[in-house]
């Protein structure tokens, strides 16, 4: 097994971790960058040469940064001073122990399931993007792209380029929110840009506001869609998206505060890898995000219900956000205004601090380089910049906030949790993520909880912040391998 | 009609659901209480193995009972409760472990139980997995395995319809016949049981019950990769050792085709992480039986707390003249497995029910040998 020191380590390699590296050696610093998709570029520049994605690419490897693709970091670890980050991957195991760790671990989509989302033929928005990149063929399909956000719009556009037939884009947002997101956007020229253009390569589809997917048909796969306002249409794939979740599992194991507060830029959080496991803790981070009154004085209501709480501190996470529709019930990294967590050593950047984008990315994972390696001054100067990206990103927010009836498509029979096969009828029936994980083994097959713990989040209103090592499913050698070694280095 | 209950069960484990559930069959109106979820501490993180384990008499009788009441419960419960006869075979390394294999044949035929002895061939043929070369091992044949959480669930649900209730609080202060809730809230009750698990110390400070943490790793699905339940045999002497660390091969195929693979026993750690020294640790053990088992993807790992006594057995009963709760806790490494025995005997005592269990053995009032508890 491979073991070794690093100055500055960097978790994931989309546009955050690219930015991370490219800053940190820029002042010197020895930087190694982990991903674990063989090629870089991360959800939006994996496979894309041109424009920024090729400049970025070329940027980080002219810059002298060790890139290792393929490798799944599984757990991170404070060890003596040190973020101990431990590794898997076709090279086999590996230990890393790094003076800095800057966690860019992007997002994923979050799915809400509604009756038939299991069927074959029905995909995720990027799930079928990447499919297509890879080389599915969907030359004359009809297809429905549903949810919400700009990701529909992207999605479709890539489609219909492809030769798909773009049938309908359904967005569940009002016109009226719409609306004022336009007016966001136009403070922002350059995404407004990106928005036009995207519009304009289809512009023959009906983009239908306050409309959303209400049921996929099929026998074998899918055959239509019924709309919410009953219309039938008959597809032979969907796609669908309610928008994205940061992979924040990482950064729970490090014992990381994770708060509620749409505005991710809190004050700096003590705490300890255990601390942060315990509900002392999480009421700590509550306490906080409601007297950082958000940069842009926009604060939602989470008034958490503390259930199942324990003297000892030790146990139970069974908290309840009040409005899940408002958007607070997504966990987001907590960091300081120059990317550092509450834990010593341990910066993050990008979409875990919240869903932003690839401007807000490529900025704050520049700033958590410039930390990382010591230059905080340099973050600093970026402070302004990041603040308008985020401030851009809160407004795409509060315009694609989830409505009450997406969050309500399921009925009884549906499957929630497909590794386990577990309905809405059996995650109805218990009144926390822990009683509903033990009852039902809901979130407990391989993708552990990744798809239905945030659509469970989300429906329910429940607190799911339960990762424990191996985040990712890992071999026993590779365990074995891991946890024994360098115990003294 | 009066508010009071008959009893009032602190605890939502495995055992007080148990209690519960038997003083309710025997028509006490009964509260549960307990600040965890149903099924939750040391019974949501065990492994659920039914075993019948002979390291002393008094061990024997109650896990043989309680292996004897699951038997009798077993068309009652869910399919959720997942329960399957796999059997459970001890693997003995070599000449003398089988030999003590042969010695608890024995022990077991004269009691009744239903076990075979297996030689280097049979044993490789009944698990083709284990490594070659392994002397035999002890077939039990009437062990089991089982899902806590869902027969926890099933039991309460059964106090309810005949009456009773559950609370979800803190319970801060107890006695024979009250319990004082975080909050303030007072609860009176005939009796008090309590069944607080390895904590149960802080509502009883003499108890002589301390955490002895555990850690578990769990696969992917690979359905027959073993058939029993596989236990070392020097898991008896490592386990009851009262060394600080120690670790056990201990695999178990449920019922899902994943594997479950334990265990660890630590005293002095009062955290619920999972270490990757101690999981390291776990899987080198059972690779030495094992082998192949590296190659199996481990999907989720978790840590758990027994409730360890000095004497390693649990403690049933009430202390004569004390203004304390009915003790029901103590039970270690097999609470789930006598959680039936237990709730027999906390009926039997309360109700005068009959049991065929002798109440001294597990006293509250037996002399712990002057171990510090704490
Ligand atoms: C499926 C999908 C499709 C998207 N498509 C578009 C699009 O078309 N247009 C658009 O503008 N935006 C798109 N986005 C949004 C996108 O997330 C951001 O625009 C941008 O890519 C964010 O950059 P990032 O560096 O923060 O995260 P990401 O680009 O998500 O990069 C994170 C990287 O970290 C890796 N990683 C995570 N955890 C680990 C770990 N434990 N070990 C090793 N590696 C790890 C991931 O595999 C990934 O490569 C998409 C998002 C998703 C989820
Ligand atoms: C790793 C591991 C593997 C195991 N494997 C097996 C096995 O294979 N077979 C077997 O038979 N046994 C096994 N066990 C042991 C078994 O799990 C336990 O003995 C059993 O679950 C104990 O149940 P309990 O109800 O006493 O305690 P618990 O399940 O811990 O329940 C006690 C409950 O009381 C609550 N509580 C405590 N104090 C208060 C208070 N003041 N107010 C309110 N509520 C309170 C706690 O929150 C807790 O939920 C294993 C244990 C571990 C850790």
């Amino acid at each position: 097994m491979r073991a070794e020191r690093a100055r500055v380590a960097v978790v994931g390699a989309g546009p955050a971790g690219i930015a991370a590296a490219v800053a940190a050696r820029s002042c010197g610093a020895r930087v190694v960058l982990l991903d674990d998709n063989p090629d870089m570029g991360g959800q939006i520049w994996r496979r894309v040469q041109d424009g920024p994605a090729g400049e970025w690419r070329e940027r980080v490897k002219q810059s002298g940064a060790e890139i290792r693709g393929g490798v799944t970091v599984f757990d991170a670890e404070k060890v003596g001073g040190r973020v101990r980050l431990r590794c898997d991957g076709a090279a086999g195991a590996s230990v890393i122990d790094a003076e800095r760790v800057v966690l860019a671990t992007g997002a994923r989509e979050l799915f809400l399931p509604f009756p038939g989302w299991t069927l074959p033929g029905v995909f995720g928005v990027g799930g079928l993007q990447a499919l297509v990149k890879n080389g599915l063929d969907v030359r004359g399909k009809r297809i429905v792209v549903g949810g919400t956000g700009p990701l529909l719009l992207a999605v479709a556009a890539y489609l219909s380029d492809r030769g798909a037939r773009i049938e309908l884009i359904a967005e569940q947002a009002d016109k009226s929110r719409m609306l004022g997101f336009a007016g966001a956007m136009i403070r922002q020229p350059g995404k407004l840009l990106q928005g036009a253009k995207l519009r304009a390569s289809i512009i023959d589809v009906e983009y239908r506001f306050g409309a959303w997917i209400a049921e996929a048909r099929g026998d074998d796969r899918v055959r239509q869609v019924v709309m919410s306002d009953g219309g039938v249409i008959e597809v032979d794939a969907v796609a669908c998206g309610y928008g994205l979740v940061g992979n924040t599992q990482l950064a729970q194991v490090v014992g990381v505060g994770i708060g509620h507060q749409a505005s991710a830029i809190g004050e700096r959080q003590e705490g300890t890898r255990h601390l942060a496991l315990g509900t002392g803790e999480e009421q700590t981070q509550e306490g906080i995000g409601h007297q950082a009154s958000g940069i842009w004085g926009r604060q939602e209501g989470t008034g958490h219900l503390a259930r199942g709480t324990r003297e000892d501190g030790r146990k139970s996470k069974e908290t309840r956000s009040a409005d899940p529709k408002a958007g607070a019930w997504r966990g987001r990294v907590v960091v300081d205004d120059v990317m550092r967590t509450s834990v010593e050593g341990v910066l993050c950047a990008g979409e875990p601090l919240g869903i932003g984008g690839v401007e807000t990315s490529l900025v704050e994972g520049t700033m958590a380089g410039y930390t990382a390696a010591g230059r905080e001054e340099l973050a600093r100067g970026l402070i302004p910049r990041r603040r308008r990206e985020r401030a851009f990103a809160a407004a795409m927010e509060r315009t694609f906030a989830l409505r009450e009836e997406v969050l309500r498509l399921a009925r009884p029979e549906t499957i929630v949790c497909r590794c386990e096969d577990v309905t809405m009828a059996r995650i109805a029936a218990c009144d926390h993520w822990r009683g509903a994980k033990l009852l039902t083994r809901c979130g407990m097959g391989p993708c552990q909880g990744r798809v239905c713990g945030a659509a469970v989040e989300a429906m329910m209103g429940w607190r799911v912040r339960d990762a424990r090592p191996p985040i990712y499913p890992v071999s026993m050698n590779a365990l074995a391998a891991t946890g024994g070694a360098m115990e003294d280095a | 009609m009066s508010t009071k209950h008959d009893a009032i069960v602190i605890g939502l484990g495995i055992v007080g659901c148990a209690c519960a559930w038997a003083l309710s069959r025997r028509g006490l109106r009964v509260l549960a209480v307990g600040d965890a979820p149903i099924g939750g501490g040391a019974t949501a993180a065990g492994m659920g193995h039914v075993a019948i384990m002979d390291d002393s008499e008094a061990q024997f009788r109650l896990t043989a009972r309680s292996s004897e009441l699951w038997m009798a419960l077993r068309d009652e419960l869910p399919s959720e409760a997942a329960v399957d006869y796999c059997g459970t075979l001890w693997v003995a390394a070599d000449e003398e472990e089988l030999n003590a294999a042969k010695g608890k044949h024995a022990f077991y035929q004269k009691r009744g139980v239903r076990t075979e002895v297996l030689d280097e061939t049979s044993i490789a043929e009944a698990e083709p997995n284990l490594r070659s070369g392994l002397a035999g091992g002890l077939r039990i044949i009437d062990d089991s395995i089982v899902y806590p959480p869902v027969v926890c669930e099933w039991m309460l649900a059964e106090v309810v319809r005949r009456g009773g209730a559950v609370r979800f609080a803190h319970v801060t202060g107890a006695t024979r016949t009250r319990v004082q809730l975080d909050g303030g809230d007072v609860i009176d009750a005939g009796v008090v049981v309590l069944a607080g698990g390895d904590v149960s110390a802080r509502l009883c400070a003499w108890l002589p019950v301390r955490p002895r943490k555990g850690h578990l790793v769990i696969t992917d699905r690979y359905p027959g990769f073993c058939r029993h339940e596989l236990v070392e045999l020097g898991y008896l002497k490592n386990a009851h050792s009262h060394a600080a660390e120690s670790v056990a091969f201990n695999l178990q195929p449920r019922p899902t085709g994943q594997m479950l693979l334990g265990s660890s026993r630590q005293y002095g750690v009062e955290h619920e992480e999972v270490e990757a020294r101690m999981v390291a640790w776990v899987i080198e053990r059972a690779k030495l039986y094992m082998p192949r088992i590296g190659s199996l993807r481990v999907v989720r790992a978790w840590t758990g707390f027994r409730a360890a006594t000095p004497d390693s057995l649990p403690i049933i009963g009430g202390r004569d003249g004390v203004d304390e709760p009915v003790i029901a806790t103590g039970h270690e490494g097999l609470g789930l497995t006598t959680s039936l025995g237990t709730a027999e005997l906390i009926a039997a005592i309360l109700t005068g029910a009959p049991t065929p269990l002798d109440a001294a053995a597990y006293s509250a009032s037996r002399d712990f040998g002057g171990h510090d508890g704490h």
